[in-house]
C-alpha cells in the first residue's frame, strides 16, 4: 500500500510513512482500497467525478460537505437475502434490514483513508438533514459514479444486482473516475414488453399512484418519459412504523377529547409497532419494498433452491 | 385460572371461521385500527387469559395432555366471535394496561432488594428456613 | 447442487456451524424446520415465513460480561448491553448458505411486530435445535453450560443434519430441587414470587417441574423497566396534563429521560431484569473470574 504526503495540514508524518516525490500511482491505490471493501462485503464499488453533481440542489453537493473533496467512492450492497424477498411475510423485509453494514463499511474506509493515505475522507451520513433531506444526493452520485442507473420505482438499480443499499464517501484523495454506465438498468427488456402490452410495468402495477399507490409513467423508446412519484405516500410505506408513524398517532392522540380513546390509540399495536421500529431503527429502515421486489432487475440473483 | 384451549392444543385442522366481511387482507390487519373502549372493557379479560400475557404449562418437557399454549389472535377472534383487528388491539391494550406507570417504579425497587441480597448473601438468603449445608462454597 | 451423502451432509452441516462459531456465536445449533409445527400454531412456523424451509440454524451468544453480574451497581449490568452477536453469526451464516451453497435463506423474523409478540421464537428453535430447556424462571432456555444466552436464527430451504430437543430438562437444577423440598420454592421461584408481587411459580415432583406459570406482563415492567412501554405510559400522562406544569413535570423528569435514552440507545438497554438469573445456578460458576 502507498503511503503518500499527509493531506491533512498539520498532520505529523508517521515514523514509517515513505514520503515520496513522485506521483503515486493512483489506479493502483484505488484498485487496493476498492478490493478491500469488496473482500468486507461491498458488492458495488465505484469512483465518480463530483463535480458531475455541480447541478444538484445547493446543500446536497459534495463540496458542500467537504470543500476539498475530489473524488466520490459508491459503494452498494448489503441488500436483504433472497430468502427474505420470496418471503410472502412483509414483517420479514420490515425487521430484517442490514443498510447500516454499509455505513459500516463506508465508515471504516474513510478511516483507512485518513489514517493510512493522509487524505480527507468522510462517509457521508444516510439519514436526513434538516427539513427530512439527505446530506448528498445519493442517487446522483450513484449515477455519476456507474453504482446504477435510476429507476422508475425511484431506487439506484445496478444492472446486475439490482436493488443495494448505498454508501458514498467523500474524499480529497484524487482517485480515476469510473463515470455513469452507458446502458440504464431501468427499463428493464421484459418491463418494455409488458408496458408496451398492458401500459404498466412491474412496479407501476403493484404500486400504481392512480390506484392509491405511490408510481406511474410511460416507457417511450426505451426510455422513462413522464415519471410520477408520490413522496409522502412512499415515505409513509417506507416509514409504515417509524417517526411519521409516531407523528400522525401522536396528532390524533392529542385531538382525540376522550381519555379511554387515547389509552387505546397510544396502547395500540400501531403505537406500540412503531416504538419498537424507532428503537431497532437499524433494521428498520426500509419497510415496504414492494416495488423492488416485483423488479426483475437482478432477479434472476433470486432464484436459489 | 388462566383458560387455554381445551385439551391442551386446539387441533390442527381446526377451522378458524372466516366471515366475508372481516379484513384478511394484510394492509388491514397492520394498520392503525383503535378499538371502542366498551368493546375493550368488555372483551379484556377473557382475551387477556386466551392470549400469551400468563404462561402456563408451555414447558416442552410437560406431557402432551398438561402442556399448553396460548391461542393466536385468529383463534381467539373465532372464538369469541369477534373481528380480528379488535381482538389484536384488545390484547395489545391489555398487555400495556395490566399495570400501572407505578408497577415500573415498584419493578426498580425490587431489583434493587433483589440485587443487594444477593451480595449480601447469596441464595442462602432467599431461604425462610436454615438453607443446607453445601460441601462447595461456590454453590450458594 | 448435487444430493449429498449422510458424511457429506454432515460435514456441510458441521461447517455451517463452525463459520457461526467464528463470527461470535458461543453456541450453534440446527432444529428441523417441521419440528416447530408441534409446538406453534400455523402463522408463527419457519414454513410460514420461507415456503419449503427445511432447516433453522439457530446461533446462542452470552449477554452480560461475567464482570457486569459481579457488579454491586445493578442498574449498571442494565445497560452494559451486548454485541449481538447471535445475530451477526446468523446473518453471516444465512448469507453463507445463499452465495457458497445456492439455497435460498434468511434471517428469523424474531422483533416484536404485534405487541409482545414476535413472529417467529426464538426460545423455541432453541429448544428445537438442543441448545436448551426452558425453565421455570420466566421461562428462560437455559443451556446446560452457560445457561442465559441469547438466540437469534437462519431459516433455510437447505437440508442440514438436525440436532434433537435434549433429553434431560437442565431445569431444575439438583440444589433447586433440594431448596424445593425444604422450602416449596426454588431460589427463581423465591426471588421472584408470582403469589407476592413476582413473575414466576411452578410446581416439582420427582425433580421434574410438573406444571409452571409465568407472569410475562410484570416481568415486562422489569425487564423493559425503561424503554418503549413507560414512554408510551408517559406520553399518555402527557396527554392527559391539565396544565404545562404538570405536563413540565413528566416532560424533564429522570424517567421521561431514561425512557427515551433506553429507546435511543436500546443496544444497551435489551433486558433490564437479570434477578431471576442471579440466583440460577445454571451456568453461575462460569461467571466467577480472577
Amino acid at each position: 500500500m502507498f503511503r503518500v504526503h499527509a493531506g491533512l495540514p498539520g498532520r505529523a508524518l508517521p515514523e514509517e510513512a515513505e514520503v515520496t516525490e513522485e506521483e503515486p500511482d493512483w489506479q493502483t491505490v484505488k484498485s487496493e482500497l476498492l478490493e478491500g471493501v469488496l473482500k468486507r462485503g461491498a458488492m458495488v464499488a465505484r469512483v465518480g467525478d463530483p463535480d458531475l453533481l455541480a447541478d444538484v440542489a445547493p446543500g446536497q453537493r459534495p463540496s458542500d460537505l467537504l470543500p476539498q473533496v475530489k473524488s466520490m467512492i459508491v459503494l452498494g450492497g448489503s441488500a436483504p437475502r433472497v430468502g427474505e424477498w420470496n418471503s410472502p411475510r412483509a414483517e420479514v423485509l420490515e425487521t430484517v434490514g442490514t443498510s447500516d453494514r454499509m455505513a459500516a463499511i463506508g465508515s471504516a474506509l474513510a478511516r483507512q483513508i485518513e489514517e493510512r493515505l493522509g487524505y480527507y475522507a468522510m462517509n457521508v451520513p444516510t439519514s436526513t438533514d434538516q427539513d427530512d433531506k439527505p446530506f448528498l444526493d445519493f442517487t446522483a452520485a450513484a449515477v455519476a459514479a456507474g453504482a446504477g442507473s435510476p429507476s422508475l420505482a425511484g431506487p439506484v438499480l445496478h444492472p446486475e444486482h439490482g436493488f443495494v443499499y448505498l454508501t458514498v464517501i467523500l474524499t480529497s484523495l484524487p482517485l480515476p473516475f469510473d463515470g455513469p454506465i452507458e446502458q440504464p438498468a431501468c427499463p428493464a427488456p421484459s418491463c418494455v414488453e409488458m408496458y408496451d402490452q398492458r401500459g404498466v410495468t412491474p412496479c407501476t402495477d403493484v404500486c400504481n399512484i392512480d390506484d392509491g399507490g405511490c408510481l406511474g409513467g410511460q416507457i417511450q423508446d426505451g426510455l422513462v418519459i413522464g415519471r410520477r412519484y408520490d413522496a409522502n405516500r412512499c415515505r409513509d410505506r417506507v416509514y409504515h412504523y417509524w417517526v411519521p408513524g409516531y407523528q400522525a398517532v401522536l396528532e390524533k392522540v392529542l385531538s382525540e377529547p376522550d381519555v379511554e380513546r387515547r389509552k387505546m390509540m397510544l396502547y395500540g399495536s400501531y403505537f406500540t409497532r412503531t416504538m419498537w421500529s424507532i428503537t431497532y431503527s437499524n433494521v428498520s429502515q426500509g419497510q415496504c419494498f414492494e416495488c423492488m421486489r416485483v423488479c426483475p432487475v437482478g432477479a434472476e440473483n433470486r432464484m436459489l433452491k | 385460572m388462566y383458560a387455554r384451549v381445551p385439551g391442551g392444543r386446539r387441533e390442527q385442522d381446526a377451522e378458524v371461521t372466516e366471515h366475508h366481511d372481516r379484513p384478511t387482507a394484510r394492509g388491514e390487519l397492520s394498520g392503525f385500527h383503535v378499538v371502542d373502549p366498551d368493546l375493550y372493557r368488555e372483551y379484556r379479560g377473557r382475551v387477556v387469559r386466551m392470549s400469551n400475557s400468563h404462561q402456563v404449562n408451555i414447558n416442552e418437557f410437560l406431557p402432551d395432555t398438561v402442556r399448553q399454549r396460548a391461542m393466536t389472535d385468529a383463534e381467539i377472534a373465532a372464538e369469541l366471535n369477534l373481528d380480528i383487528r379488535d381482538v389484536t388491539e384488545i390484547r395489545v391494550v391489555a398487555e400495556h394496561d395490566e399495570y400501572p406507570i407505578e408497577e415500573y417504579e415498584a419493578s426498580a425497587r425490587f431489583k434493587d432488594a433483589a440485587a443487594e441480597s444477593y451480595r449480601n448473601g447469596g441464595v442462602k438468603n432467599l431461604y425462610k428456613g436454615d438453607p443446607p449445608p453445601s460441601r462447595n462454597p461456590a454453590e450458594i | 447442487m448435487d444430493e449429498q451423502t449422510a458424511d457429506e451432509l454432515e460435514a456441510t452441516t458441521l461447517a455451517l456451524k463452525q463459520l457461526g462459531l467464528n463470527s461470535g456465536a458461543t453456541v450453534v445449533g440446527v432444529a428441523a424446520a417441521s419440528a416447530f409445527n408441534e409446538y406453534v400454531p400455523e402463522g408463527h412456523r419457519p414454513s410460514d415465513f420461507m415456503p419449503g424451509a427445511k432447516s433453522v440454524v439457530v446461533a446462542g451468544s452470552l449477554g452480560p460480561s461475567n464482570a457486569a453480574w459481579q457488579s454491586p451497581n445493578r442498574r449498571l449490568m442494565e445497560i452494559t448491553g451486548y454485541d449481538f452477536r447471535e445475530n451477526v453469526a446468523s446473518l453471516v451464516m444465512a448469507e453463507h448458505i445463499e452465495t457458497v451453497h445456492g439455497y435460498q435463506a434468511m434471517q428469523a423474523p424474531a422483533l416484536p411486530t404485534s405487541g409482545q409478540h414476535p413472529p417467529m421464537s426464538m426460545m423455541l428453535a432453541a429448544v428445537l435445535a438442543g441448545l436448551g430447556t426452558r425453565s421455570i424462571a420466566a421461562n428462560i432456555i437455559l443451556h446446560p453450560t452457560y445457561g442465559l444466552l441469547y438466540y437469534a436464527a437462519a431459516i433455510t430451504t437447505m437440508p442440514l443434519v438436525p440436532d434433537h430437543q435434549l433429553e434431560d430438562n437442565v431445569c431444575p437444577a439438583r440444589s433447586c430441587v433440594k431448596m424445593y423440598e425444604l422450602e416449596g420454592k426454588t431460589p427463581c421461584m423465591a426471588v421472584c414470587p408470582a403469589d407476592d408481587g413476582g413473575c414466576i411459580d411452578a410446581t416439582i415432583d420427582d425433580g421434574e417441574i410438573t406444571s409452571s406459570y409465568f407472569n410475562r406482563e410484570r416481568c415486562s415492567t422489569r425487564a423493559m423497566n425503561f424503554g418503549i412501554r413507560g414512554h408510551i405510559k408517559q406520553v399518555e400522562l402527557l396527554t392527559a396534563a391539565d396544565d404545562i406544569d404538570e405536563a413540565k413535570a413528566v416532560l424533564y423528569s429522570d424517567d421521561f429521560r431514561r425512557n427515551l435514552s433506553s429507546v435511543g440507545r436500546y443496544k444497551e438497554s435489551v433486558a433490564q431484569c437479570f434477578e431471576c438469573m442471579r440466583v440460577c445456578p445454571v451456568g453461575r460458576y462460569r461467571r466467577k473470574l480472577k
